[in-house]
């Protein structure tokens, strides 16, 4: 279970550079950007959460503060008992993460990255070795686990990013834009993969901006705009949050509003 | 305790792995010390070369061929007494001279012993091509000879009508050269302990700043941090590595110069250097406490920089900072206090050149920059642990 309680994060706007004299203007007050305003949920053990939103409505900021390498401005985390700002180590523990555009070490084989991060979430033995040859099973690398990273292609990159992320089975797996770029097949292992973890009774959350994605896996929804929560439920609330009969249609009617009051 | 020197092995472990498959890097970094000792060992052969030579023409008489040598005996008499060996010639010195069959030649004109029993001026003619530098030497010799034999006839002329020479002297130069091959000898031996700090700060530069902005450029920094992994152990482990790679570098560079100290003979340079492999074992255990020192600072910087080659750039200035004691001691060879032991890479230099020359060392010396580099390491390592979490490193922001 992961719970998010009124969660916000500001970042202080780079400043556009060039030389100001002293004394000539008065300061301008320091340029704030809201990257989540004052979010809250619960994400139950057993469901597929997916989170959707367009570019930079905030969902990696949102992950980037559930595994704690970034700290909320308010509010706080907690990974089942454990708050991620006061022990993100312990919540660490409970995570899989694969963050957005991740990079693998490229002298190591497949299999060789995976171990080394099953190690390092303090994995041995043959505990390890049975893990990894099941994630290598059921993301269909076994024809790359021996091969050294470089030169991997997008697809494949992706599967062993994914492996390393979960393989000392955590409860919890945060998976950020997992199927970007990916062609059909191994979209469809990770799809496979993320329905076995949740028979499995874990506790899985997704970003994306692909609607037939989210519409097809998750059991919940949460639409993101500008850092806030829009809608929130399973499929047929965000439909009626939306006033349409598809997934798109009604993303688009939730999210509109908000970009033209932003822009405005 | 052991949780933590267990990840600390995990992550060393990977990283070993990971160097040893960059061939490229690794054999680069171990190619450093054979060239670092292989110019120490050629540009002393080369000094060995120049100092052998020059004894060879020192040795060498100067030979002048003198036309009309009959007409001032006391010149040649004078210049025979400095060593120069006199021959006497025909009138068609010039000619000689032209063709090359002579290098250079003295032409004392005809009227010359009658205007000195007079006193009136010679115009004594030395005749050379300029062009031909090698007897630059000897004709300066030969020149000065003549003019200091003018000086005595002009004074002993003075002396005769009794007037002191000083009126016409108002000052006098007197050479003392004291640059001779067994200074240059010393410059050699002195660059010495510049290239093994050099070494220790450069050997592990590519593999601190791959470990760091490297793997943050890759992209590979933000899943290593997610693991529950103590920043503790993912700092030390690579840190250790940077370090042992250090350390390997060294010992290759102390081992051949264990080889280059047997066989170069430097004792033609007239130098005390009979530096035996357990002295250069000491130099080795100074080096280690400097490379846990440039170590840990290389790793201060990578984490800082922005890119791998924002990282390089970093770096390439950081090797200046040694740069800095090196050079004033290079040109004032003699500085020393007290205090200079406790100050990093100085108190290094100065244990290395004690080492290497032959001064008194004692336990004392090297626990003082053990104490010193282990402090500094132990900040730099400390604060890179702290700060390696932060959103600034991990995302820039």
């Amino acid at each position: 279970m992961i719970r998010v309680e009124h969660l916000s994060k500001t970042f202080a706007a780079k400043k556009s550079g060039g030389l100001k004299i002293p004394g000539l203007k008065k300061p301008a007050a320091p340029n704030i950007i809201t990257a989540l305003d004052d979010v809250s949920f619960t994400l139950n053990d057993g469901e597929i959460t997916g989170l959707l939103g367009l570019n930079g409505a905030g969902k990696s900021t949102l992950m980037r503060l559930i595994y704690g390498l970034l700290q909320p401005s308010a509010g706080d985390v907690w990974v089942n008992e454990h708050q991620v700002s006061r022990n993100p180590n312990a919540a660490r523990q409970q995570l899989g993460v694969l963050p957005d555009d991740t990079g693998l070490y490229k002298r190591l084989t497949a299999r060789e990255n995976i171990r080394y991060f099953g190690e390092l979430q303090g994995l041995q033995g043959d505990a390890m070795e049975k893990s990894i040859n099941q994630l290598i099973d059921w993301l269909g690398m076994a024809n790359i686990a021996e091969r050294r990273a470089e030169g991997f292609s997008l697809g494949e990159r992706m599967k062993t990013a994914l492996a390393r992320a979960i393989v000392h089975q955590p409860q919890h797996v945060l998976l950020d834009e997992p199927t970007n770029g990916l062609d059909v097949i191994t979209t469809r292992a990770v799809r496979r993969l993320l329905h076995e973890l949740k028979v499995q009774g874990r506790c899985v959350i997704f970003s994306s901006h692909l609607m037939h994605e989210v519409s097809g896996l998750c059991d919940r929804i949460i639409v993101i705009s500008h850092g806030k929560i829009l809608a929130d439920g399973n499929l047929e609330a965000i439909l009626d949050a939306g006033k349409s009969h598809n997934l798109e249609e009604a993303f688009v009617n939730l999210v509109q509003p908000q970009q033209e009051l932003h822009h405005a | 305790m052991r949780e933590l020197l267990n990840k600390i092995a995990i992550v060393f472990r990977k990283e070993w792995r990971d160097a040893l498959r960059d061939n490229k890097s690794l054999r680069m970094t171990l190619l450093m010390p054979v060239y670092f000792v292989g110019v120490f060992v050629a540009s002393s052969l080369f000094i060995i070369h120049m100092s052998n030579q020059s004894k060879a023409t020192n040795n060498e008489p100067i030979k002048l061929a003198v036309v009309g040598a009959e007409q001032l005996p006391s010149l040649i008499d004078w210049l025979q007494e400095r060593g120069v060996q006199v021959d006497a010639v025909g009138d068609d010195a010039y000619q000689k001279v032209e063709t090359g069959e002579l290098g250079y030649a003295l032409v004392i004109p005809k009227d010359a012993r009658e205007k000195f029993a007079t006193g009136e001026s010679i115009e004594l003619a030395l005749v050379f091509d300029a062009t031909n530098g090698k007897l630059q030497g000897a004709i300066h010799f030969v020149r000065q000879q003549i003019w200091s034999w003018n000086g005595r006839m002009g004074s002993l002329r003075l002396l005769s009508r009794g007037i002191s020479p000083g009126i016409t002297n108002p000052v006098f130069i007197r050479d003392l050269n004291i640059a001779s091959d067994e200074k240059m000898g010393f410059f050699v031996m002195a660059s010495l302990p510049m290239l093994l700090i050099l070494t220790a700060f450069m050997a592990s530069v590519g593999f601190s700043a791959d470990m760091t902005a490297g793997e943050r450029e890759r992209r590979s920094l933000e899943s290593l941090l997610i693991t529950p992994t103590s920043s503790t152990a993912l700092v030390v482990g690579k840190w250790c590595n940077s370090f042992s790679l250090t350390l390997m570098v060294l010992l290759v560079e102390v081992t051949l110069l264990v080889g280059a100290f047997a066989y170069v003979p430097f004792k033609e340079l007239g130098l005390r250097v009979d530096v035996s492999p357990m002295e250069l074992a000491g130099v080795f255990v100074v080096l280690a406490s400097l490379a846990l020192l440039a170590t840990s600072l290389q790793f201060l910087i990578s984490l800082f920089a922005r890119s791998f080659k924002d990282a390089q750039t970093y770096m390439g200035l950081m090797v200046f900072i040694p740069m800095v004691p090196l050079f004033y001691t290079l040109f004032n060879p003699s500085a020393y206090a007290d205090w200079f032991r406790w100050v990093p890479v100085l108190g290094h230099q100065v244990l290395i050149k004690d080492l290497l020359l032959g001064g008194t060392i004692t336990a004392t010396h090297f626990a003082q920059l053990w104490l010193v580099s282990g402090v500094i390491a132990f900040a730099f390592l400390s604060y890179t642990i702290q700060q390696l979490r932060k959103p600034k490193i991990v995302y820039g922001i």
